[in-house]
C-alpha cells in the first residue's frame, strides 16, 4: 500500500501516485454503498490528507517546526518532506520500505521535477502550474511521466545495484570503449554539429548505454562534464522510456506513442536470439512514412500482426530536461538541454544531449534569480538592510546585470521590467524608505518574474517532443552507430549482465562473496554483476541463494549510510555467518590516502546519502577538500565468515581496480 | 559541583513536553481544546508569578535555564496548539496508514504515542534520544501512573484533578532526575554499585526481605536506597515504580476507598497505599505456595474468609490450601475446583495465605542436611516447594508432599522471583539442604546473584483446574526451566495454561475440603477489573497494597494483599519486625556508600558497558558525568543499540568515524534477546571506535582509549579497530562477561 504526493501549503494535490492496494484502500474508506459513483480518486485523497496538511503548515508557523516521520509500530510509516512551498507525502502501508526509502523517493520525485522543469522548482506558483497545468490533457500527461519514472525508479532500486548505491556502472571493456569514445567523438558528434540540420543545436555529450551501463560517453570539449548525478538521471529516464530488454511492458510502448515527436516509424526486423526480449523486430531503415504512424490505432494493429511481447518501436525520444552545466562563463545548475534518445537495439541506446541557441539565456537568468534569492534570505534572517544593499559588492554587480538584462530583453516582458523598476525603487533609492518586509516582497517578486521568463523561454512547449536535430538527421547518426556496433551487438548486452565476475577475485580472496568499489569523485563504481533472473543461474546459484545475498548486500548498503549519515566511515558487522564491512576514504591524485576528517552528523531527516537523492557526496567533498584537489572514494566490501579473515581483507585489491 | 549541575541540567532538557489528552471532552466544534487537556507539561504559568516573570516565561516552547529542576512554562495557547494538532494529526494519520502512529518525528522534537480509548499520551523528546527510548518512557510513565492510582478513567473520576497533575508532575521529575545518558539507551534499573557494597550487605537486605514474607499478606518487596536497587523479589516492571516521593506525598484518600492510609496508627516513616498492578505481575508475585505462619493454619477458613480477593484470579488459592491441608502426607492434592467467579471475586485465600513466609532463611538454613523436608509442618512443606522453585522446574519429583503441594492449578506461576531468588542465594549457602535435585540451583546461583531474574524460575505449574490428579500436577511442574529471563515468557506460558481454564475471570482452585466457596462477597469490589470501562486494557489491574517504610533514604518497599491492611496489628509486627535491621543497614550502607554516589572515574584504558537483558542490569564503567569521548561512545551505542533491536541476525558491529581524537570506548551491551541477527558491529569515528556485539540474552559495547592512531579510513589491516573483538573479549573477561 504506497502513495507519494506533492501537495501545495493550501492543501491542493499537484501530483499523486498511489498503487492499487492504496486506492481500493480508499475507495473502500470514501465510498459509501448509497452512492453509486463514490468521489474521485483525487477527491478521495484530498480529503484524506488535508487534515495532515494544514497541520503541518500551522505547526510551521507558529512553532517553526514540522512533521517529518510518522511511523506505527507495524512498520507503516509515512514521511514528509517540505520543498520550498510544497509538501511532498510518502506513504508506505505494508512494510516493505523504510523510512530512508521513502524519504529517498521523496528526494528523487522532486529531482526529476527539477529535471524536467528547471529553475521554475525554485517558485511556489509556477511550479504549480507546471506539475498540474490547467489543461487535463496535459496534466495527465505529466502525471503519467512522473509516475512512470517513479515506479522505473523502485524497480531499478530493488533490482539494479548502480542505483542500490547511486553510481554509474561502467562497463568494463577498455579497447572497446576507447574506440565507441572516438568513434562517437568523430562520426556522431563532429558529424552532427557540422551537418546544417542540426536546426541551431549543438551536441554536447553523446553516450551508449547498454541497460543501465555505460559503454562510451563523449563531451565535446567546450562543454562542461556531465555531473554524475545528472548521468544517473537521464539513465533512469532511459530506462521509464525503454525498460530494460526483459522488462517490456505494454505502457511503455503506449507511452511511447503518446510521445508525439516521431514522425518516423521504423518496424523492426524480428531478432535473431528469438528470447524473450522483446522480438522487436528489425530496426530497418525505411524511409519516414506519414504522420499517420502516429496513429495509434494503425500501430497497435501493426502490433497485433507480430508476435511480440513488446517492442521498440518507436523511432526516438527528444525530451527537454535541464541539467548542470559548469562553463567559464558561470555556472547553472538547471540549463535546458535536448535530449534525443535513439534505441539501437532492445537494451541498447544511444543518448544525444545538445544544447540550443539561447540557453545559455538560463545562466544570466540563474545568476540574476540566485542574487535575488541571497537578498532575501539576507534580509530574512534578519540583517540590516543598508547594510546587505550597500555594502554588499555582489549586490551592484547584480544591479547592472539586471539592467543590462532587461535592456536585453527588449520589451518583450513588460512584467518584468516594472517588478524590476519597483525594486529598484524600494532598494536603490535615497529616501530609504523601504522596510525589510517589502524589500524581502520586491525580491519574491523579481524572482517569481525571472522564474517566469524562464518559463516562458523555455518551458512553453511540451516536455517531450521538442527537437530540432531533423529526424533525418538523427536516423543517420543513428545508423552509423548501428553499423559500428553490429558485431558487438550480442556481446555487449551478455557483457552488461556479467560486466565483472566473481571468478577472478575469488584466488586471491576466499571467501569473498560480493563487493562494491564506488569512486564518488566520477561517480562510478565497478561491482561483479548481480542478477537475479529466475531461470538463468548467476554466479551465485540459484535464484534463492541469490536472492538471499542480494538482498544481504542491500542492506548492507542501508546500513553503511545509516552510520555515514551518524558520521562514521568505517563500519563492519558479523551477520550470521558474513562479515560485511563498509570504509569511506579520501585520496588525493597520487593515490596517497589522505588524513580522515570528522564527517557531519546529521539529522534523521536530512537529504538521503546519495547522488540522484540529494547530493550529499558533492557536499561531503567540499567540506572536505577546500583548498586540496582529493579524489574520494567508497568502497564497500562484503565477505563471508568462511574464511575467517576479516582482518586480512584484500587491501591489494584497490590497486587492481 | 558545576558539572553535576549541568548534567542534571542536560539531562533534564532531553524531555521537551508531555501531555494527557482527553478526546471525548471535545467533541463538539464549539468544545474548546483546553478542556481536553489533562496534564501537560511544561505546566502553565502561573497566575501569581508576577506579570514580568510571567512574561519573561511565556516564551513559547522555549526552556529558561533551569538550575535543577525544570521550571520550564508553557502558556495555554501553545498547550492548545500542541495537543490539538497531536490529537488530530494521529487521528489522520491512523486513517492513512491504517494504523495508529506511535512515535511523531519533527525536525527538532519526536513525540512518543500512546492511545487508549479517548485518551491520548504524547511524549516530547529532543532529538537525541532514541525512538525506542522515547516510546519506553512514554510506558514508564504511563506505568507509574497506573500503579498508583489505578485505570486511567477510574482515577479521573475519583481522584481530584489538581492531585492527578501533582502526580504526574512528580513522576516527570523522577524519570528526568533518574535517567542519566546511559540509562536512556539501556533502561535499566538503578542499582547500587555491588562492587563497592559488601556482600553481607545485601545479604542481609535479602533475608529482610524474605523475613517480611513470613508476614500474612505479604508477598514480595524490595529494598531501595536513594533510589538505588539494594534487592528486589519483584520484577523490574515493578521495582521500578516505587518511587519515594509519591509515596510520601500527602493525600486524602478518595472518598469512595475505605480511608486506611491515614491510619494514625501509622508508625513513623510508614505509609500505606494501595497500588494497582498488572493481573500477570499479580500473579507472578502471589504464586508463592508458602504457607508459612501458624495462623494460616490455625484458620484456614476463617483466613479465606476474610481475605479479599486481591486477585481475579486466584489459582493459588488452592495451593496454600493445599499446602494447609498437608498436613500429613500425601494427602489428596487439594482438589482444584475452578470456582466460578459469579461475583468476579474468588476467595484469594490462597494469595493471602500464599504470601504468608516465604522459606525463612533461618529455616532453609536449618533444614536438616537429609533436605527431606520436615513434613510435619506446612513451613517445611513450603520450604518443599522453595526446592522445586528453586530448583527452576529442574527438579521434577520431589517428595510426595511437594507435589501435592505444588498445586499451582489454574497456572499460578512460580512465586515471586525474589522469594525464589532469596531461596536460592539461602540455599547456595548451605547446599547441604538442598536435595539432590536441586542442582539446578547452583546453576542458577550465577545469574542470581545480583538481582531477581524477573522472570519466575519457570516453575509454574499451570495445571488446568480440572486435573487435579495427585501426581499430574507434579509432573507438569514446570518443566519450564528455560524461562528464566525469558521476559514475560512465564507470564505468556502462564497464560496460556491458563486458557485452558475457563475463562478469564476468576480461576482458582481450592480444596475441595475447605468450603471456600465464601469468596467474600462482599469483597467483589475489590477485585474489578478496574480496567474495563476502556475496552483495550492490555491487562487487568489488581489493587495491592504497598507497604513503605523509610528510614533516612533506605526504604524498604513490600507489597501485599488487600487485608493486609485490616488485620490489626500487622503492620506493627512488620514495623517491629524489621526496624532493627532497616537501620543497622542503612547505617552500614552510608558508611560504604556516599549518598549521590556517581560512579567514579577510573582511569581505565577503555570504557564499556554490559547489559543483561534477562537480569536487566547494566554494568558499565563509565562516570555519569559524561565527557566529549563518552557522548560519542554513547551516540554510537544509542546507533547500534537500535540496529540491534530491529536486525536481530547481526551479531557483531564496529564502527569508526573520523573525529580529530582518536577514542575507543568499548561499550558492551547486552541487549535483545530478539536479535538475532545483527550480532556484531564496530564503528570508528577517526576519534573512536567502538565495538559491540549482542547475543540472545546480552549487548555489550566496547571503546578503548587508546593514542590517536593516524588512520585514513582505507581498509588497512593493520588498523586497531579490526583487534577490538578480539581486545574487547579479553578485557571484559576480566569483568566476568564471556563475549562469544
Amino acid at each position: 500500500m504506497k502513495c507519494a504526493l506533492i501537495v501545495s501549503e493550501g492543501a491542493e494535490v499537484l501530483f499523486c501516485w498511489s498503487d492499487d492496494e492504496f486506492e481500493s484502500h480508499l475507495r473502500a474508506r470514501y465510498s459509501s454503498t448509497d452512492e453509486p459513483q463514490g468521489p474521485s480518486l483525487g477527491d478521495s485523497i484530498n480529503t484524506l490528507f488535508a487534515p495532515l496538511i494544514i497541520s503541518c503548515v500551522t505547526l510551521l508557523e507558529k512553532i517553526n517546526d514540522t512533521y517529518t516521520c510518522f511511523t506505527a509500530d507495524n512498520g507503516h510509516l509515512c514521511v514528509l518532506h517540505m520543498f520550498g512551498g510544497c509538501l511532498y507525502i510518502a506513504v508506505n502501508g505494508d512494510g516493505s520500505e523504510n523510512e530512508d526509502d521513502l524519504r529517498r523517493k521523496l528526494y528523487v520525485l522532486k529531482r526529476i521535477g527539477e529535471v524536467h522543469f528547471g529553475l521554475v522548482t525554485f517558485d511556489t506558483q509556477l511550479i504549480k502550474k507546471e506539475l498540474r497545468p490547467p489543461d487535463s490533457e496535459q496534466c495527465k500527461f505529466v502525471w503519467k511521466t512522473f509516475q512512470s519514472l517513479l515506479l522505473t525508479y523502485s524497480r531499478l532500486r530493488q533490482e539494479d545495484q548502480s542505483f542500490a548505491v547511486e553510481a554509474v556502472e561502467r562497463l568494463i571493456h577498455p579497447k572497446l570503449c576507447e574506440q565507441c569514445i572516438e568513434f562517437l567523438e568523430k562520426q556522431v558528434v563532429q558529424y552532427i554539429n557540422s551537418s546544417n540540420e542540426r536546426g541551431g543545436e549543438e551536441v554536447l555529450h553523446a553516450f551508449i548505454l547498454i541497460n543501465t551501463k555505460l559503454l562510451a560517453l563523449f563531451s565535446s570539449r567546450n562543454a562542461s562534464s556531465l555531473r554524475p548525478a545528472d548521468l544517473l538521471s537521464i539513465i533512469l529516464i532511459v530506462q521509464d522510456l525503454y525498460p530494460g530488454s526483459s522488462t517490456l511492458q505494454d505502457e511503455h510502448f503506449q507511452e511511447t506513442e503518446e510521445n508525439a515527436g516521431s514522425e518516423e516509424y521504423y518496424t523492426p526486423d524480428p531478432s535473431p536470439s528469438g528470447s524473450s526480449v522483446g522480438t522487436g523486430g528489425s530496426w530497418a531503415d525505411d524511409d519516414p512514412p506519414a504522420s499517420a504512424f502516429t496513429d495509434t490505432e494503425i500501430q497497435i494493429a501493426e502490433d497485433s500482426l507480430k508476435t511480440l511481447a513488446g517492442s521498440l518501436q518507436e523511432s526516438s525520444n527528444a525530451r527537454r530536461v535541464f541539467l548542470d552545466a559548469n562553463t567559464k562563463e558561470g555556472y547553472c545548475p538547471m540549463m535546458p538541454h535536448y535530449m534525443y534518445c535513439l534505441p539501437l537495439w532492445p537494451g541498447i541506446c544511444l543518448v544525444l544531449l545538445t544544447k540550443f541557441s539561447g540557453s545559455h539565456i538560463a545562466l544570466s537568468l540563474y545568476q540574476l534569480l540566485d542574487g535575488f534569492s541571497l537578498i532575501e534570505k539576507k534580509l530574512s534572517e534578519g540583517q540590516d538592510i543598508q547594510q546587505v544593499l550597500r555594502t554588499h559588492p555582489f549586490v551592484s554587480d547584480l544591479k547592472q546585470r539586471t539592467d543590462r538584462f532587461v535592456k536585453s530583453l527588449g520589451g518583450h516582458d513588460l512584467q518584468l521590467q516594472n517588478t524590476w523598476l519597483e525594486f529598484k525603487a524600494k532598494a536603490f533609492t535615497r529616501s530609504e524608505t523601504g522596510n525589510t518586509d517589502e524589500l524581502i516582497q520586491a525580491c519574491g517578486n523579481m524572482t517569481r518574474q525571472l522564474c517566469s521568463v524562464y518559463r516562458q523561454l523555455f518551458l512553453s512547449s511540451a516536455i517531450s517532443g521538442t527537437h530540432s536535430l531533423t529526424p533525418n538527421l538523427q536516423t543517420r547518426a543513428r545508423k552509423r552507430v548501428q553499423e559500428k556496433l553490429m558485431d558487438w551487438k550480442d556481446f555487449l548486452l551478455v557483457k552488461s549482465k556479467r560486466n565483472i565476475t566473481m571468478v577472478n577475485y575469488l584466488a586471491d580472496f576466499p571467501g569473498l562473496v560480493h563487493f562494491i568499489y564506488v569512486d564518488r569523485t566520477v561517480g562510478q563504481m565497478v561491482a561483479p554483476s548481480m542478477t537475479i533472473e529466475e531461470k538463468s543461474t548467476s554466479e551465485l546459484g540459484n535464484s534463492l541463494m541469490a536472492h538471499f545475498i542480494k538482498h544481504k548486500v542491500w542492506s548492507l548498503v542501508g546500513l553503511s549510510r545509516r552510520y555515514l549519515q551518524k558520521g562514521y566511515t568505517t563500519l563492519t558487522y558479523r551477520d550470521g555467518d558474513y562479515f560485511c564491512c563498509y570504509f569511506l576514504w579520501f585520496e588525493n591524485e597520487a593515490g596517497d590516502k589522505l588524513e580522515v576528517i570528522e564527517v557531519p552528523v546529521l539529522g534523521d531527516d536530512s537529504a538521503p546519502i546519495g547522488m540522484l537523492a540529494g547530493d550529499y557526496y558533492r557536499k561531503l567533498l567540499r567540506y572536505y577538500c577546500k583548498n586540496h584537489q582529493t579524489e574520494m572514494g567508497t568502497m564497500v566490501w562484503w565477505r563471508q565468515l568462511i574464511s575467517k579473515e576479516l582482518g586480512s581483507m584484500p587491501w591489494s585489491l584497490k590497486d587492481d581496480m | 559541583m558545576a558539572s553535576t549541575d549541568c548534567v542534571q541540567h542536560r539531562s533534564s532538557t532531553w524531555l521537551s513536553y508531555f501531555l494527557l489528552y482527553d478526546a471525548s471532552k471535545v467533541k463538539g466544534e464549539c468544545d474548546l481544546t483546553r478542556d481536553g487537556i489533562k496534564y501537560f507539561h511544561p505546566p502553565q504559568p502561573q497566575e501569581r508569578g508576577g506579570s514580568e516573570a510571567a512574561l519573561s516565561n511565556r516564551i513559547r516552547g522555549e526552556r529558561l535555564e533551569p538550575p535543577c529542576r525544570d521550571t520550564r512554562e508553557t502558556d495555554i495557547d501553545q498547550q492548545e496548539l500542541l495537543c490539538g494538532q497531536v490529537a488530530g494529526v494521529v487521528r489522520c494519520m491512523t486513517e492513512i496508514i491504517s494504523s495508529p502512529p506511535t512515535l511523531i518525528r519533527l525536525r527538532k522534537l519526536k513525540f512518543a504515542i500512546r492511545i487508549h480509548g479517548d485518551f491520548l499520551w504524547a511524549l516530547g523528546c529532543s532529538m537525541e534520544v532514541t525512538d525506542i527510548s522515547c516510546k519506553k518512557y512514554l510506558d514508564d510513565l504511563i506505568g507509574l501512573f497506573r500503579f498508583y492510582n489505578g485505570p486511567l478513567w477510574r482515577a479521573y473520576k475519583v481522584h481530584p484533578h489538581q492531585e492527578l497533575s501533582d502526580d504526574w508532575r512528580i513522576y516527570l521529575e523522577y524519570l528526568q532526575r533518574i535517567t542519566t545518558d546511559l540509562s536512556r539507551i539501556f533502561h535499566s534499573l538503578n542499582h547500587v554499585d555491588k562492587t563497592k557494597v559488601d556482600p553481607l550487605l545485601l545479604l542481609k537486605a535479602t533475608l529482610i526481605l524474605q523475613t517480611c514474607q513470613r508476614f500474612p499478606h505479604v508477598f514480595a518487596g524490595c529494598i531501595l536506597y536513594n533510589d538505588r536497587v539494594v534487592s528486589t523479589q519483584l520484577p523490574p516492571p515493578l521495582t521500578s515504580k516505587i518511587l519515594v516521593e509519591r509515596i510520601y506525598a500527602y493525600r486524602r484518600p478518595p472518598s469512595l476507598l475505605n480511608n486506611f492510609s491515614d491510619d494514625p496508627v501509622l508508625p513513623d516513616g510508614v505509609r500505606l497505599l494501595e497500588v494497582f498492578v498488572k493481573e500477570q505481575d499479580a500473579k507472578s508475585l502471589c504464586q508463592y505456595p508458602v504457607q508459612w505462619t501458624t495462623r494460616v493454619s490455625s484458620d484456614v477458613s476463617g483466613i479465606t474468609s476474610s481475605m479479599s480477593p486481591e486477585l481475579e484470579i486466584h489459582p493459588s488459592q488452592s495451593v496454600s490450601e493445599s499446602t494447609l491441608e498437608k498436613e500429613n502426607e500425601n494427602t489428596a492434592i487439594p482438589q482444584i475446583k475452578v470456582q466460578g467467579n459469579a461475583e468476579g471475586t474468588g476467595a484469594p485465600v490462597t494469595s493471602e495465605d500464599l504470601d504468608v513466609g516465604g522459606i525463612a532463611t533461618d529455616m532453609a538454613l536449618h533444614i536438616p542436611t537429609s533436605g527431606v523436608p520436615v513434613h510435619s509442618s506446612s513451613p517445611v512443606k513450603v520450604l518443599n516447594r522453595h526446592d522445586l522453585m528453586v530448583d527452576q522446574g529442574r527438579i521434577t519429583r520431589t517428595s510426595p508432599e511437594i507435589r501435592s503441594t505444588d498445586i499451582h492449578e489454574a497456572g499460578i506461576s512460580l512465586p515471586s522471583t525474589g522469594s525464589v531468588v532469596a531461596c536460592v542465594s539461602t540455599f547456595e549457602m548451605d547446599k547441604q539442604s538442598f536435595d539432590s535435585e536441586s542442582s539446578t540451583s547452583e546453576d542458577s546461583q550465577v545469574s542470581f546473584r545480583h538481582q531477581p531474574v524477573e522472570a519466575c524460575p519457570s516453575i509454574s505449574t499451570p495445571v488446568p483446574v480440572e486435573e487435579h490428579a495427585k501426581g499430574v500436577h507434579h509432573s507438569e511442574v514446570i518443566q519450564r526451566t528455560e524461562n528464566i529471563g525469558a521476559l514475560g515468557d512465564h507470564t505468556e506460558g502462564y497464560l496460556e495454561l491458563r486458557s485452558n481454564n475457563t475463562d478469564n475471570s476468576v480461576v482458582f482452585s481450592e480444596s475441595t475440603d475447605l468450603n471456600l466457596s465464601i469468596k467474600s462477597s462482599t469483597d467483589t469490589d475489590w477485585t474489578l477489573t478496574l480496567d474495563s470501562s476502556p475496552p483495550v486494557s492490555s491487562s487487568k489491574l489488581v489493587k495491592l497494597t504497598l507497604y513503605v517504610h523509610n528510614v533516612k533514604g533506605l526504604v524498604l518497599s513490600l507489597l501485599a494483599g488487600m487485608h493486609f491492611k485490616y488485620e490489626k496489628g500487622l503492620v506493627q509486627d512488620v514495623y517491629d519486625g524489621t526496624l532493627a535491621a532497616l537501620n543497622g543497614l542503612e547505617v552500614h550502607l552510608k558508611e560504604t556508600m556516599p549518598p549521590n554516589s556517581h560512579n567514579s572515574v577510573t582511569k581505565t584504558a577503555y570504557s564499556f558497558t554490559h547489559y543483561d537483558f534477562i537480569q536487566n542490569i547494566l554494568t558499565a564503567n563509565l562516570p555519569s558525568s559524561s565527557s566529549a569521548h563518552d557522548l560519542l561512545f554513547l551516540r554510537a551505542a544509542s546507533l547500534i543499540n537500535t540496529d540491534f533491536n530491529l536486525y536481530p541476525s547481526l551479531k557483531e558491529i564496529t564502527v569508526s568515524s573520523h573525529t580529530g581524537t582518536f577514542l575507543h570506548s568499548t561499550l558492551q551491551v547486552a541487549h535483545s534477546s530478539r536479535s538475532q541477527h545483527l550480532l556484531s558491529a564496530t564503528t570508528r569515528n577517526a576519534s573512536s571506535a567502538l565495538y559491540a556485539c549482542q547475543s540472545t540474552v546480552h549487548q555489550t559495547y566496547f571503546q578503548q582509549l587508546a593514542p590517536p592512531n593516524r588512520n585514513s579510513g582505507y581498509p588497512d589491516p593493520q588498523d586497531s579497530a579490526f583487534h577490538l573483538p578480539s581486545k574487547a573479549k579479553q578485557k571484559l573477561l576480566k569483568h566476568g562477561f564471556n563475549l562469544l
